[in-house]
């Protein structure tokens, strides 16, 4: 490590003129929350109170403007001194939104294509109306917006592999590969490595590990970085994929060349469908976790856990000694409680039985995630359905091989697994990708 | 007012999702097309296999629809940095 050492001291942002802490570590989303921030923004039809879910980057729930810069995914960003946050999409104010009317108007849902189609004037008025109230937040400052001015001329880079997700797999494939002594880059969306290890305390030990024996190598990691599209059209050397994957940094875009492609790109966080299941207070149970254990985060009252995974998130919450009240396992929810934020929920202790309420700020949902395929498939591998293992998934073998050469797979994206099997098949996988390179890895692998 | 999100990003509830199925539209890509789901900041990965299910419950087979880049929500100025003079 180079440089001065990190400031530990608590930063000062604004949220809508009002002056908030942040300690070191914590996003802009977590600030908000422990601020006691419940609305971030306004939903974009029905104008209804939005806050954070995932806490991964993977919703799109926690959209607020960052020193001129709209819909930035709270989440993601670093809260720093002076940042000028702006929660978004409210006429006048996020607080008091006029056009919260809408909700009430279209309480059966809105059929975009039948308004007003009854008459040509009808129709006009309608679309002008539309066209008025439409859209998610405003236009940048181009003045004071930081993104679009810091961004540099977008770069190639070759390299023999990429991987892209920076959980157990990844981890794991890079550190053998880069042993094996190819050069290896390990792209990674979030701020910090370790993915879903993230969920546990026994996890992000696990995850120091992982990242001290990483260090160990010459793999170049890229946090922050952000896979947003395979493209197939482009030829690149005849010896190398033809194609180039785009990721985005916060500095540029990259257009990288690989001569293999390993997706570890682990899975996301579900949602229930029950009413009122986008409050804000009702969260991904990975991505609180998270925030409690790498982003000091204390979430006040109590905590209703529900779903498949709710013993272990129940379990992981408890252990750091927060108020837990977990659901029966049989729960089936009918409605979250509350009018800006969570106040307790609904739900049946199962078929037909009696409705019931507890009460809590926050609901819990520890659904089971689905794996991230999308840029699997724009390579055009092969994708199976089992709900077992969270529905979509794509189709490797024991080595991670997909139905496209140069393409390899591992993790939570070929179906939900433990992290001992990803960890596993992370590695199995960089030995095949080695092996194909002709470029053995040592047996003490 | 009550309602089930199916895509929070771009507001589709249950219902206009069910009413969508009920019209006749039951292929995925109709059903994304029609309601506009899956087409927000989150590009269909809080939404997608809801859809997914409720259309294989149709159909006998639950498909995803095309994932187009960019997968994740970038600054215009990303595809168009500042070339830098040597």
């Amino acid at each position: 490590m180079s440089g001065s050492p990190p400031d530990q001291g608590p930063r000062h942002l604004t949220v809508d003129g009002r002056r908030i802490g942040a300690l070191p570590g914590q996003s802009v989303a977590t600030a908000l929350c422990a601020a006691g921030v419940d609305t971030f923004g306004r939903s974009v039809k029905y104008h209804r109170p939005r806050g954070p879910f995932c806490f991964a980057g993977q919703c799109g729930s926690c959209l607020v403007r960052i020193d001129g810069a709209p819909s930035v995914r709270s989440c993601l960003v670093e809260a720093a001194a002076g940042m000028i946050v702006e929660r978004q999409n409210g006429f006048p104010s996020v607080d008091q939104d006029l056009l919260s009317a809408a909700d009430l108007i279209f309480a059966g849902g809105m059929d975009h294509h039948t308004i007003g189609t009854a008459t040509r004037a009808g129709s006009y008025v309608i679309n002008e109306a539309v066209r008025l109230a439409s859209g998610l937040g405003r236009l940048p400052d181009v003045a004071t917006a930081r993104a679009p001015q810091m961004l540099a001329a977008p770069e190639t880079v070759r390299t023999d592999v990429v991987i892209v997700g920076g959980g157990p797999a990844g981890l794991a494939a890079a550190t053998t590969l880069a042993r094996g002594g190819l050069a290896v880059l390990l792209i990674e969306e979030r701020r910090t490595l370790g993915g879903s290890l993230l969920a546990s305390t026994e996890g992000v030990q696990r995850r120091d590990w992982l990242v001290a024996q990483l260090q160990s190598t010459t793999a170049r990691v890229l946090t922050e970085a952000t896979a947003i599209g395979w493209f197939g059209e482009d030829r690149a050397e005849p010896q190398d994929a033809p194609g180039l994957l785009a990721v985005a940094t916060r500095e540029r875009l990259l257009k990288i060349v690989a001569r293999r492609y390993l997706y570890a790109t682990g899975s996301y966080e579900q949602n229930l469908l029950f009413a009122n299941n986008d409050r804000p207070g009702v969260v991904a149970w990975r991505g609180l976790l998270r925030l409690v254990h790498e982003e000091q985060f204390r979430p006040e009252g109590t905590l209703l856990v529900v779903g498949e995974y709710g013993h272990a998130a129940a379990a992981a919450l408890t252990a750091a000694g927060l108020a837990v009240d977990r659901l029966p396992v049989d729960a089936e929810l009918i409605a979250a409680r509350g009018r800006t934020r969570v106040t307790g929920v609904d739900y049946r202790a199962g078929q037909g039985a009696p409705k019931q309420t507890r009460r809590g700020r926050w609901l819990v949902i520890a659904a089971r995630p689905a794996p991230a395929t999308e840029l699997l498939r724009q390579h055009g591998c092969i994708v199976g359905w089992d709900d077992a293992r969270g529905g979509l998934f794509v189709v490797a073998d024991g080595e991670g091989r997909t139905d496209r050469p140069h393409v390899f797979a591992c993790g939570d994206v070929c179906g939900l697994q433990s992290h001992e099997l990803s960890l596993v098949a992370g590695r199995r996988s960089a030995m095949a990708i080695a092996a194909s390179l002709a470029r053995p890895v040592g047996s003490h692998e | 007012m009550s309602k089930t999100l199916v895509c929070p990003c771009e507001d589709v509830s249950l219902a206009d999702v069910e009413a969508c199925l009920a019209a006749g539209y039951v292929d995925l890509e109709e059903v994304k097309r029609y309601t506009g789901f899956g087409t927000g900041p989150c590009q269909g990965k809080q939404c997608l296999l809801h859809v997914a299910r409720l259309c294989g419950e149709r159909t006998g087979e639950a498909q995803p629809f095309t994932a187009r880049p960019p997968l994740s929500p970038v600054p215009l100025g990303l595809f168009a940095g500042k070339r830098r003079e040597p």
